[in-house]
């Protein structure tokens, strides 16, 4: 099951192998989950937005275009979700992260310093506006390209190219600046 | 040096992440080979996304697949409950196959006897089926009691190319015929013929007009199913609309979350 695509699996679940459905789960859940903390959502938040975005894949299968990139789709998905509760209730100004944020390798010597790193780079990303986060997670740490993230979010890939410098710009002096 | 040429400098991110088309790639380094401002940002460019790229994920709560995995198994009991509603619908699919299985014998039947048993083509059978089947939807689906209407619409359901009157017939019943049952029974039919461009239109069109709940949840399914986008701004209304039904609200949600 590991060497199969994303969008082989998705297809798959589509046409009814509804269960599948836990691969691509387990292959994006970590992904997915850091991108909706590094936008700016709350921690148990960020949990229940993966499993949601789950939920619609599952519901939706029938809507999946055979050929569509599938992490094009889970993100619009998630994009939209977010956009929704956005307007709901008042999103949080200054990111908390949970105590533990690397709880997979206990005995992790180098944890302690990976954590800290990561402690920085939110701080960073505090400043920013979440247009700006939304840009740089999908590319710099989801790694698509701006053709996708062009059709994910609506923002011409020309107007990409030079957000995409300012921001990360912004984030470099923040970054520094802390440090 | 001071850099002279802020587009250029504002590229550079694009540039290093090898985003730029060919033209703009080529202006950008003939500008690198004199502009040292620049050639240090690009470094730093560098050497931030390398510090980025190495900045450990979060961890998400560790029991975050075993919920996952629970509710989806929650869910499959809700799909079960929904199963019960297609049942429903097969039945009545077997009902119209068996009225049309005697209908076709019956027209088999009266070919026979008319001694042109040597020369009738399947093809021709059938041709002649289904315009009997138009011409026996076209009496009923005037008649005041909503189950011959039922099966006026089960018969349209059952031609092979419809005509446009036929499919007309069919919006016009979805739109305006007083049984929700009717309505319900036509959305079915013409889901089947939702091939056409115009036909998932008008279906999109005639979201506005419904005001049965279910009717509004089973057209939206199916237009979804359809990837129809053309109804996204119902959607959007009933979305805002106080007097909007919770189920179909929750149903518009989620379809805007996957249509948009």
């Amino acid at each position: 099951m590991n060497s199969l695509t994303d969008e082989e699996i998705m297809l798959d679940v589509k046409n009814g192998n509804t269960e599948l459905l836990s691969f691509l789960y387990r292959r994006h859940q970590k992904h997915l989950f850091n991108f909706f903390m590094q936008i700016g959502t709350e921690y148990h938040q960020s949990e229940d937005f993966v499993q949601q975005v789950f939920f619609r894949i599952l519901r939706y299968r029938n809507s999946y275009k055979e050929g569509a990139m599938f992490r094009k789709w889970m993100f619009t998905i998630a994009r939209n979700l977010v956009k929704r509760d956005y307007e709901k209730q008042k999103h949080q100004k200054s990111i908390q992260l949970p105590q533990r944020l690397i709880t997979e390798a206990p005995d992790d010597t180098d944890a302690g310093e990976k954590e800290e790193k990561i402690k920085e780079l939110y701080k960073a990303l505090e400043s920013l506006q979440a247009s700006d986060r939304e840009l740089i997670s999908l590319s710099r740490f989801q790694g698509m390209k701006y053709e996708a993230i062009s059709e994910i979010t609506g923002i011409s890939v020309g107007a990409i190219k030079v957000r995409m410098h300012r921001a990360l710009k912004k984030l470099r002096e923040h970054y520094f600046e802390n440090a | 040096m001071k850099c002279n040429n802020p587009d250029i400098k504002n590229l550079l991110t694009a540039y290093f992440e090898n985003e730029l088309a060919e033209k703009e790639e080529r202006v950008v380094e003939e500008h690198l080979s004199h502009c040292s401002e620049c050639l240090r940002e690009l470094e730093e460019i560098k050497a931030f996304d390398k510090m980025l790229l190495s900045t450990p994920e979060i961890d998400p709560p560790q029991n975050s697949e075993l919920n996952f995995k629970e509710k989806i198994s929650q869910n499959k009991d809700i799909s079960k409950r929904s199963m019960t509603i297609t049942l429903n619908f097969s039945w009545r699919e077997i009902a119209a196959a068996i009225v049309i299985f005697f209908a076709g014998t019956t027209a088999g039947l009266l070919l026979r006897t008319n001694s042109v048993t040597e020369s009738a083509s399947i093809a021709n059978l059938e041709t002649e089926i289904s315009q009997m089947r138009q011409m026996l939807m076209a009496a009923l689906i005037t008649k005041e009691s909503p189950s011959d209407r039922l099966k006026a619409v089960q018969y349209a359901e059952q031609i092979n190319q419809p005509s446009s009157q036929v499919t007309e017939t069919l919006i016009e019943t979805l739109n305006s015929d007083p049984s929700v049952n009717v309505r319900l029974a036509a959305v079915n039919a013409l889901q089947q013929f939702a091939v056409h461009q115009d036909i998932r239109s008008a279906m999109a069109a005639s979201l506005k007009e419904q005001s049965d709940p279910l009717i509004q949840i089973v057209l939206i399914k199916m237009l979804v199913q359809m990837h129809e986008k053309s109804v996204v701004p119902t959607l959007q209304e009933f979305e805002a609309d106080q007097q909007t039904h919770e189920m179909v609200k929750q149903e518009a949600q989620e379809a805007l979350t996957v249509l948009l």
